[in-house]
C-alpha cells in the first residue's frame, strides 16, 4: 500500500514536470500524433483495400473471358455461351455485365448490370435505404453501394449519371466488400449504355462439380472463383501500401527517437531530485516508473489527437478519395484498436528504455553531486 | 565571425554536447527518412505511365473507355484516320491491347502488324529475335522483374507460346509482351474489332494539325478520341491523382515533425543550457547572435541529418525494390529521389528547421541577462 503511494506520488511529480513544460509537451504530442495519423492513413487504407477486394466465395465460380479483371471490366461474352453453359447441366447461369464508366478515372465508377429475376440469388445486399431493383421495374433505376453514395452524397430519388445518362436511384445496399463501390443497373439497360447487344460480361454458376476452377473452355473463356478478379485488382495496389506500411513504420521509430530524445533530456534536467528520491528509499525502478509516467501521458495525448486527426481527414479528404473506382472511407475498424495499441506501447517503451538506462547506471553520489 | 571559425564553433560545440547531439541527428534523420520515402512515392505516381513524348504516332481508342482494354473499335473507325491522305499518314493499323494475367502476374498483352513493331513503336531488339507467327517477344521490364527469358514458354490467354526475344520499348518502364497481330486475332478470336487504331503521320506532318482534323470528324468525335501514343497511359495516372495528393500531404506532415523536433532540442538545449548562453551574452554576443549561433547548429546538424537520411532511403529503397515491384497495369512505378526532390526537400526541411529555432527563440531577447544568470545561480 505504501509502495503504492509513493509510486502515484512519484507518477504525480512526473506529470508535473510535464505541465511544467507544457510547451515541450505539447511539440511532443505532435509529433506522436503525426506519426499515428500517417500510420492510421496507411493501414486503414490497407486494410480496407485488403478485406474489400480478397473475400473470395467458396460456392460460386464465374465464366469469363479469360482476362484479368473479368468481374470489375474487360470481359465480353456472346449469349451463347449462356446456352452452352445450360447444355453442360448447369440450369441458371446468373448473367452480369461489369464495367468501369466515368468521365476520366479518376470520376469512375464500378457499373454492374444485373439479372433482375435472378440476381439476388447471387448476391444478397443489405438494404440500408429504399428498395432493391424487381423485375418489371422501368428502365433507368439503379440500386447504389452505400460507398459510392457517400462518395456521391446520394440518396433514394436522387440521380446518378452514368455515361451520361441519368439513372435514379432506387435504393442503397451494403456487402462490405468492394462491390459497395457499386452502381448496379439493369441487364437491359447496362446493355444499352455499354452498346453490348445482347452480350454479358460473365455467368456465375455454382461450384457443384460440373466446371472446375481454373478450367479453360473453348474461345478464350476461363473459370475462376468468384471473386478472384477483385483479389487480382487489390494484389496490384497492395504493394503500394506494403511500402507506405513501410514508410509508416520509419515514422514510428522517428517518434520513439524524440521521446526518447526529450525524456533522456527532461530526466537529466530533473536528475538530482532523482537522486533525492533514491536517497529516500526508493529503487533504481523509479526512474522508470518516473519516464514511463511521461511517456505514456505523451504517447495517449499523441493517441488521442492522432485519432482525432484522421477523423477529420476521414471526413474533409478521405472520403471523396477514388482510386480506379474504390473509395476508402470506413472508419478504423476493432482490430486496428490492437495493433494501434502494441504500436503506441512499443513507441513509448522503446523511448523510454535508453534514458532510463543511462540514469538508472548513474551512482547515487553522482545524480546528488550534479548540478540543479 | 568568420565562417570558418563559426564553424570550428559549432563543430567543437556539438561534439561537446556529443550524447545529445547524437540523439537529435538520429531523431531529424528517421523524420527525414520518412520524408523522402514518401516523396519517393509522391514522385513515382506523379511519373507513372508518363513516356517520352512522340508526336509521329496518333492513336484512337474509345472516349469512354478507361482502359484501353475495354475500347472496341473496326475497321470502319480506321477511315478517317486513312483519309486524311499520305502527305499527313503514312500508315494507319490496327493494335489488340489486353491485360492479361500470365503466371498470376497482370501483364500488357500488345499485338501490332510484324513489320510495325520495329518502327512504329521504336522498339529495339536486345536479345533474340522479334516475333514471328506463333511466337511472343517480351520487354526488358518483364525480363527483369519476372525473369522471362528468350527460349521460356509462357502461357497467354490459355495457349503456349516461345519467346523469341527480349525488346526495349521507350522508357523501359512498361512490363509487356509482344506478339504478331495476325496470331492474337487467331488466339483471341477477335478478326474484325481490336482496340486502339494507330496512324504513322508523314514526315514533315503537323501532329497537332492532324489531331485537330480528326477531333472535329463527327466520326470520330461521337464516339472515339484521338491522342498520341505518349497519352496512352495517362489515363492510369489519373486514376492515381487522389492518392498522389494524399501522399504529398503525408509527406508534408512528415516534415512537420522536423520543426516539432527542433523546437524541442533547443527549449531544452535553452534549459540545460541556460548558463552557457548567458555568458555568450555578457561577452557580447546580442540576442539575435545567440540565436543564430543557435540556428547555424541546429541547420548543421539538420544538414547531415538530412544527409544520412538521403543515404538511408536510398538503401531502403533499392532493399524494397529488390523484393517488392510496385506493378501497376504492367507499368511498373520504379521508386527513386530525384535530384529535384532532394534539393527541393533540403530547402523545406531547412526551412521547417528554422521554423522550430525561431519558435524556441522568439522570446530570448525578452530575458534580461542578469535575471538568466540570477536563476542558473539558484
Amino acid at each position: 500500500m505504501k509502495s503504492l503511494l509513493a509510486a502515484l506520488a512519484l507518477l504525480r511529480v512526473s506529470l508535473q514536470d510535464l505541465a511544467a513544460r507544457w510547451k515541450l509537451t505539447l511539440a511532443m504530442t505532435l509529433v506522436v500524433a503525426l506519426s499515428i495519423l500517417i500510420y492510421l492513413v496507411v493501414t486503414v487504407s490497407q486494410n480496407e483495400i485488403g478485406s474489400l477486394m480478397t473475400r473470395v466465395r467458396p460456392d460460386t465460380l464465374v465464366v469469363q473471358q479469360n482476362r484479368a479483371f473479368g468481374e470489375i471490366y474487360g470481359s465480353r461474352l456472346s449469349p451463347e455461351i449462356g446456352n452452352q453453359l445450360k447444355g453442360l447441366g448447369i440450369p441458371s447461369p446468373i448473367p452480369a455485365i461489369h464495367e468501369i464508366v466515368g468521365a476520366s478515372i479518376g470520376e469512375a465508377i464500378l457499373l454492374r448490370g444485373v439479372d433482375l429475376p435472378t440476381y439476388l440469388n447471387s448476391e444478397r445486399p443489405w438494404i440500408v435505404a429504399g428498395r432493391a431493383l424487381q423485375p418489371g421495374d422501368p428502365p433507368r433505376l439503379a440500386l447504389i453501394g452505400a460507398r459510392l453514395a457517400g462518395l456521391k452524397r446520394l440518396s433514394p430519388g436522387g440521380s446518378i449519371s452514368l455515361r451520361g445518362r441519368d439513372f435514379q436511384v432506387v435504393g442503397i445496399f451494403r456487402l462490405d466488400t468492394y462491390l459497395d463501390n457499386e452502381a448496379w443497373i439493369s441487364l437491359q439497360d447496362a446493355q444499352a449504355l455499354l452498346n453490348l447487344g445482347k452480350d454479358v460480361s460473365t455467368y456465375e454458376i455454382p461450384d457443384n462439380g460440373v466446371l472446375q476452377e481454373g478450367q479453360t473452355l473453348p474461345g478464350g473463356l476461363v473459370v475462376a472463383r468468384k471473386g478472384e478478379s477483385g483479389k487480382n485488382f487489390a494484389r496490384q495496389t497492395l504493394a503500394i501500401f506494403t511500402y507506405l506500411g513501410l514508410a509508416a513504420r520509419v515514422m514510428a521509430l522517428a517518434a520513439a527517437f524524440t521521446l526518447t530524445n526529450v525524456l533522456w533530456r527532461l530526466a537529466y534536467l530533473r536528475r538530482r531530485s532523482l537522486g533525492i528520491l533514491r536517497s529516500l528509499g526508493f529503487g533504481r525502478s523509479t526512474v522508470g516508473l518516473y519516464l514511463l509516467g511521461q511517456a505514456f501521458s505523451i504517447v495517449v495525448s499523441g493517441f488521442v489527437a492522432g485519432i482525432l486527426g484522421f477523423t477529420i481527414l476521414r471526413i474533409l479528404a478521405l472520403s471523396t478519395l477514388n482510386v480506379f473506382g474504390l473509395s476508402l472511407s470506413a472508419p478504423p475498424g476493432p482490430s486496428l484498436a490492437g495493433s494501434l495499441a502494441a504500436w503506441i506501447a512499443l513507441v513509448a517503451v522503446v523511448g523510454v528504455a535508453l534514458p532510463a538506462f543511462l540514469i538508472s547506471r548513474s551512482s547515487l553520489a553522482g545524480l546528488l553531486l550534479s548540478e540543479p | 565571425m568568420n565562417l570558418p571559425a563559426l564553424v570550428a564553433l559549432l563543430l567543437k560545440d556539438l561534439v561537446h554536447d556529443a550524447s545529445r547531439s547524437l540523439l537529435t541527428f538520429f531523431n531529424l534523420a528517421t523524420v527525414i527518412l520518412t520524408f523522402f520515402l514518401l516523396a519517393a512515392l509522391s514522385q513515382a505516381i506523379a511519373s507513372f505511365g508518363r513516356q517520352p513524348p512522340r508526336t509521329n504516332l496518333l492513336l484512337l481508342m474509345n472516349c469512354q473507355a478507361i482502359d484501353p482494354m475495354q475500347s472496341y473499335l473496326t475497321e470502319a473507325d480506321l477511315e478517317p484516320l486513312q483519309q486524311l491522305g499520305p502527305a499527313v499518314v503514312q500508315r494507319v493499323f490496327p493494335v489488340l491491347f489486353y491485360h492479361l494475367r500470365i503466371h498470376s502476374e497482370i501483364v500488357q498483352v500488345r499485338a501490332v502488324p510484324r513489320e510495325e513493331i520495329t518502327t512504329a513503336f521504336n522498339l529495339t531488339l536486345l536479345e533474340g529475335a522479334f516475333p514471328a507467327e506463333g511466337q511472343i517477344a517480351v520487354s526488358e521490364g518483364a525480363r527483369v522483374t519476372y525473369g522471362w527469358k528468350t527460349g521460356d514458354r509462357l502461357p497467354v490467354y490459355g495457349s503456349e507460346f516461345p519467346i523469341s526475344g527480349v525488346v526495349r520499348a521507350p522508357g523501359t518502364k512498361f512490363i509487356s509482351v509482344w506478339m504478331p497481330l495476325e496470331t492474337a486475332r487467331d488466339l483471341f478470336e477477335s478478326p474484325d474489332h481490336f482496340q486502339i487504331g494507330a496512324a504513322v503521320l508523314a514526315p514533315g506532318a503537323d501532329p497537332q494539325a492532324a489531331r485537330a482534323i480528326l477531333e472535329a470528324d463527327p466520326r470520330v468525335n461521337t464516339r472515339n478520341s484521338v491522342f498520341f501514343e505518349s497519352n496512352l497511359t495517362d489515363r492510369y495516372a489519373q486514376g492515381m491523382g487522389d492518392p498522389a495528393r494524399a501522399n504529398q500531404l503525408l509527406a508534408l506532415a512528415s516534415l512537420l515533425a522536423v520543426t516539432f523536433g527542433v523546437y524541442n532540442t533547443i527549449r531544452l538545449s535553452l534549459e540545460e543550457r541556460g548558463l552557457e548562453l548567458a555568458l555568450l551574452r555578457v561577452v557580447g554576443f546580442t540576442p539575435g547572435q545567440v540565436a543564430g549561433f543557435l540556428a547555424a547548429r541546429t541547420a548543421l546538424l539538420t544538414a547531415a541529418a538530412y544527409a544520412a537520411g538521403w543515404i538511408c532511403a536510398a538503401f531502403l529503397l533499392d532493399w524494397f525494390q529488390a523484393t517488392t515491384s510496385i506493378i501497376l497495369y504492367g507499368v511498373s512505378m520504379p521508386l527513386e529521389i530525384s535530384p529535384l526532390v532532394g534539393a527541393g526537400g533540403a530547402i523545406l526541411t531547412l526551412c521547417f528547421a528554422l521554423v522550430g529555432v525561431w519558435l524556441s527563440t522568439r522570446h530570448l531577447s525578452a530575458r534580461p541577462v542578469a535575471a538568466v544568470l540570477r536563476e542558473e545561480r539558484a
